[in-house]
């Protein structure tokens, strides 16, 4: 599609946007302000079916009976509560919360569930044509789940190859990170000159758009013109086969990763530190505590509440990035030996076009995701409680 | 152009708590009423309904005889004043001034005459251009009071206002609002914790606390004849004195420390009605009931042993022990008392405060 | 600065020295390959800026690629996002700071929750919901996706922000006259254009430098933004060095400088005190 239809389209969508949210509100006012006149109940399943009826008017649903009954229930269901039990109370936060809510429910909620149902289904490059014309697709069961703990996703890695390859990105990243990290803000805590210099020239990686550094980064480790394999046949070493020899290949991406991810710990770091008063390492050093005793008492206890958050959302990230890994492999059709499971992900739905296995697979990297989460909950509930 | 307001029976809960137990009131147009109690007592919360910030589970709020309980607050034609003065931060004083009137969509020329009006009353005609945080605490405040007489509401709502003045302030303030609450004749409900606020601002006061209106009254009439301990103790700085006891069948009232001290016959009457025999009771004795007496004079005398002394102007606190009891008296300074002092001191007092200990309720309602 | 101190923090120079040599490194590296002729693209020069250093890369780049036509595309789909992002999560931020309602907690964990999801995950469904409406290789597929990426980030900055706002100025508003929208709309919002504006920073930045949505999203050429544009400079085989290399600095130079302007401000943004009536 051209530019300008696509400018149109732009159009488009901003009315329809504009008309769900006022249908949205519409319902929500109808609930909220009018729960008290007879046919309220009826009226509010009407205004669902109707709204609902139009979205599968224009051919946006994919499934026709499911969307009219979920559109009639959220009429009753607001209706009931609104009648019975709040009486109109809450209304202005939901109406303000609704907009919002609606995007988010829409794609985040509903695409979760066709994942579901897609995992449960027989989605791939052979019968997407047939279901893209209008027709169904088979309910198999589990298998797909099975596939994915038993067939790989990837020619030259099966799941459990994946996952350990993850947690050893994510260990050695977080390592790295947060140990270079907090080094550079310790030494920029300090009292030297150009401080400032420094530190806007130290946030650069961050600054940088990924796209470009990571591309860049590629190149330097280009078997034959790249500054790295340059710099070692300069000392006398010999160079390595940066895009193509699998444990290399990890290890350029974990290079760059790390590369990327400093500056923001860095950062983080040092906000926490210039956040603990001077008057506790004065009154220890009146003391008589050294210097790696003030550390270890002093500056690691009160960094924790202030970093540990941060730590959480930067491991997160590492273990979900799929830009580096993508990037410097070069993208689909690069080498897969530096694949962790979201990349894996990826080319198993958009390369090989294995659509319901690549829907299941997604599902057990969520699953993986929880559980891990939930145990560093526990883990930190616990060292809470110590504390 | 002030109005008359009624509380009937309101009653509000968060959850299962009971925050304004039936509280009935009323302001007649023009009178100024002070809501007193401790924090938690329920008078900000009181205050908050009246505006309209607060939902009322039960009972009705009347201004001039339209209903306004369910009325959002800008349909309640009322005014108010914050704690923290609620200044738009982004606006200068004079469109701060003005804000009510452009969203009632008044003509412009008249807004203008009327922002000016209110800013000559309060001495800000110099600040009309200022931001809030250009300008010094009091100085908000009077933009805050000028943005509430602006709009000549039917009623005046004051949430601790003077809070967060400095003590001189606060005093400079309370003068410039009674000041215009008589210029203005205005309708106005006003809360404080500071009962010095109360007796110098109020025309009735209400003292509350649990959520339970203690006594109502005229600030003479609570302060002379308080229905309870908790009003008694409350209105008056400093605070009454408290004397366990029991009186015999003479009109004794003996001490649990053995104080002596004769209720006086006039009272006789009042007293022969209640059952006092074997009650536990406590005498109440205000801090300027006991004077320094003097070679000849009559009365009951007491012999009090000076602790600790406060310098407060023309008159000193002295805290003091009799008979085993804490007593603060309230003695002119230039008697020159001093710690360590054996006083000489003599009962003298038109009111008698007595107390049932196990109710709180006063005896005498005299 | 006593000399004693100097001398004894050279060492905290070096070690700081040479992580801003590696910090900066490849940024200097294309900039240098940028200005290099074509025929030297290859060469194994080490320097940074050769002496035969000339801009015909970049009057390449601006001339005969789409190059432009990518930084319109990015244009068109960041200022869209980040206006519709913005404008959505400062809704349901003002009622998450302040309102209590039924299942609120619930709401503000599931909030947290969307931030762990990994977009490959919802890439696939989102594909052919999009397919099914028609939005695929369209600009406002990929608004769409990004406005609603965007919005849980936006929504607790944003609920941070309003937190620190004193609720009696809406309360003043209200006696005043306003209706609680209305006081949202004249006084909080007003007030909150601080850190409004570091959210749309915020989207925008996120938006701008996208590039695996984008990817499934949109196919036609013509409507690359300027990621998508950058990657096919750098195939397997026939790497255009030079244009990629010019291309980079062209898209580079510009938003790293918005981001060093911002940085003080957007990392004090993230702990930005209130308003003080």
């Amino acid at each position: 599609m051209d530019a300008y239809e696509a400018l149109s389209q732009i159009f488009y969508l901003i009315i329809a946007t504009g008309g769900a949210i006022f249908a949205l509100e519409a319902v929500l006012y109808w609930s909220f302000y009018k729960y008290d006149k007879k046919y309220f109940i009826l009226t509010s399943a009407a205004m669902g079916v109707l709204i609902a009826g139009l979205v599968v008017v224009f051919g946006w649903a994919s499934e026709q009976t499911p969307v009219i009954l979920y559109g009639g229930l959220i009429g009753i269901i607001a209706g009931l509560f609104n009648k019975l039990y709040w009486k109109g109370r809450y209304r202005i936060p939901f109406m303000m919360l609704a907009p919002g809510f609606l995007a988010v429910s829409l794609l985040v909620i509903y695409p979760f569930f066709f994942e579901m149902k897609l995992a449960f289904s027989n989605l791939n490059l052979y019968t997407i044509n047939n279901w893209l014309n209008g027709g169904d697709l088979k309910f198999v069961g589990f298998s797909n789940f099975i596939n994915v703990f038993t067939t790989s996703p990837l020619q030259t890695a099966t799941f459990w190859q994946l996952l350990g390859r993850t947690f050893v990105w994510t260990g050695i990243n977080l390592f790295f990170h947060v140990g270079i990290g907090l080094m550079l803000a310790i030494l920029l805590n300090r009292k030297i000159m150009a401080k400032g210099f420094y530190r806007m020239l130290l946030i650069i990686p961050w600054a940088m758009p990924q796209v470009v550094a990571i591309l860049a980064w590629r190149g330097e480790f280009h078997p034959q013109f790249g500054f790295i394999n340059q710099f070692l046949m300069a000392i006398g070493l010999q160079g390595i086969s940066w895009w193509s020899d699998p444990i290399p290949v990890f290890i350029s991406c974990i290079i760059v990763n790390i590369w990327l991810g400093v500056p923001f710990m860095m950062i983080v770091f040092l906000g926490g530190l210039q956040s603990i008063p001077q008057s506790y390492y004065e009154a220890a050093s009146i003391d008589g505590a050294s210097k790696w005793l003030q550390f270890k008492e002093i500056t690691i206890p009160m960094l924790k509440p202030a970093v540990v958050p941060s730590i959480t959302l930067g491991t997160i990230w590492t273990f979900n990035n799929i830009n580096v890994i993508y990037l410097m492999t070069g993208g689909n059709g690069g080498s897969e030996h530096a694949d962790i499971l979201v990349s894996a992900l990826y080319k198993s739905a958009f390369t090989y076009s294995r659509y319901s296995f690549s829907a299941a697979f997604a599902l057990v990297i969520f699953a993986v995701l929880i559980i891990m989460t939930l145990i560093w909950m526990k883990i930190s509930k616990g060292t809470e409680s110590a504390v | 152009m002030s109005g008359e307001l009624k509380i009937n029976n309101v009653v509000k809960s968060y959850g299962d708590k009971n925050v304004i137990n039936s509280i009935s009131f009323g302001a007649t147009k023009g009178e100024f009423v002070v809501l007193v109690g401790p924090s938690g007592c329920g008078k900000s919360t009181m205050l908050r309904c009246i505006a309209g910030l607060e939902t009322i589970n039960s009972g009705s709020i009347t201004i001039d005889g339209n209903e306004v309980s369910d009325k959002a607050p800008k349909d309640r034609d009322i005014a108010m004043v914050f704690q923290d003065y609620a200044l738009y931060p982004h606006k200068d004083v004079y469109e701060n001034i003005a804000f009510g009137l452009r969203m009632r969509k008044e003509p412009e020329a008249q807004i203008d005459r009327k922002v000016r009006a209110a800013a000559a009353k309060l001495d800000l005609t110099e600040l009309l251009q200022r931001k809030p945080a250009a300008m010094s605490g009091g100085q908000r405040q009077r933009v805050a009071i000028g943005r509430a007489i602006v709009r000549d509401p039917k009623v005046f709502l004051f949430d601790e206002p003077l809070s967060n003045l400095d003590a001189k302030l606060r005093g400079d303030m309370r003068v410039t609002i009674s000041r215009l609450h008589r210029e203005l004749e205005a309708t106005a409900v006003y809360v404080t914790h500071d009962q010095v606020e109360a007796m110098t601002l109020a025309d009735k006061i209400i003292v509350l606390n649990g959520g339970k209106i203690q006594q109502m009254g005229t600030p003479v009439k609570l302060y002379y004849h308080p229905n309870n301990i908790f009003v008694a103790t409350f209105i008056g700085s400093p605070t009454m004195n408290l004397i366990r006891g029991t009186v015999d069948a003479q009109l004794m009232f003996t001490s649990e420390n053995n104080l002596k001290f004769q209720i006086p016959e006039r009272f006789k009457e009042n007293l022969s009605a209640h059952e006092l025999a074997g009650k536990k009771l406590i005498w109440g004795m205000r801090t300027e009931n006991l004077k320094i007496s003097k070679e000849d004079q009559q009365g009951q005398k007491y012999a009090a042993s000076v602790e600790v002394v406060e310098l407060m102007g023309p008159q000193t606190s002295a805290h003091c022990i009799i008979e085993g009891h804490a007593v603060n008296v309230m003695l002119p300074t230039n008697a020159g008392v001093k710690v360590g002092d054996q006083l000489d001191l003599v009962f003298s007092s038109s009111h008698l405060y007595l107390f049932d200990e196990t109710s709180g309720v006063s005896i005498l309602d005299a | 600065m006593s000399e004693q101190e100097n001398k004894k923090n050279w060492w905290v120079h070096l070690i700081l020295i040479f992580g801003v040599g590696t910090a900066v490194f490849p940024l200097l590296r294309i900039i240098a390959i940028s200005l290099r002729p074509g025929d030297k693209i290859f060469s194994t020069e080490l320097s940074l800026f050769p002496t035969d250093a000339h801009f015909d890369n970049y009057i390449e780049v601006f001339t005969e690629i789409g190059f432009f036509g990518w930084l319109f595309n990015s244009i068109v789909i960041t200022l869209l996002t980040a206006v519709i992002g913005v404008a959505l999560a400062a809704t349901a931020a003002y009622a998450l700071s302040r309102y209590k309602f039924p299942m609120k907690s619930s709401v503000m964990v599931f909030l947290m929750a969307t931030q762990m999801i990994p977009v490959v995950m919802l890439l696939l469904p989102l594909y052919f919901m999009l397919q099914k409406m028609q939005m695929i290789d369209t600009y406002a597929g990929v608004i769409v996706a990004y406005s609603v990426t965007t919005l849980p980030f936006c929504v607790w900055l944003l609920k941070g922000y309003f937190d620190t706002i004193p609720r009696s100025l809406e309360e003043s508003a209200q006696v005043d006259g306003c209706t609680e929208v209305g006081s949202f709309w004249r006084i909080v919002l007003p007030l909150s254009t601080p850190s409004l504006a570091i959210a749309m920073l915020f989207a925008i930045t996120q938006a701008w430098n996208e590039y695996i949505v984008a990817r499934v999203i949109l196919q036609s050429s013509e409507l690359y933004t300027w990621p998508l544009g950058l990657f096919e400079l750098q195939g397997d085989f026939d790497t255009r060095w030079g244009l990629f290399a010019a291309a980079s600095v062209s898209v580079t130079i510009p938003v790293m400088l918005v981001f060093l302007y911002s940085s003080k401000w957007l990392l004090s943004g993230l702990t930005l005190g209130g308003v003080k009536g």
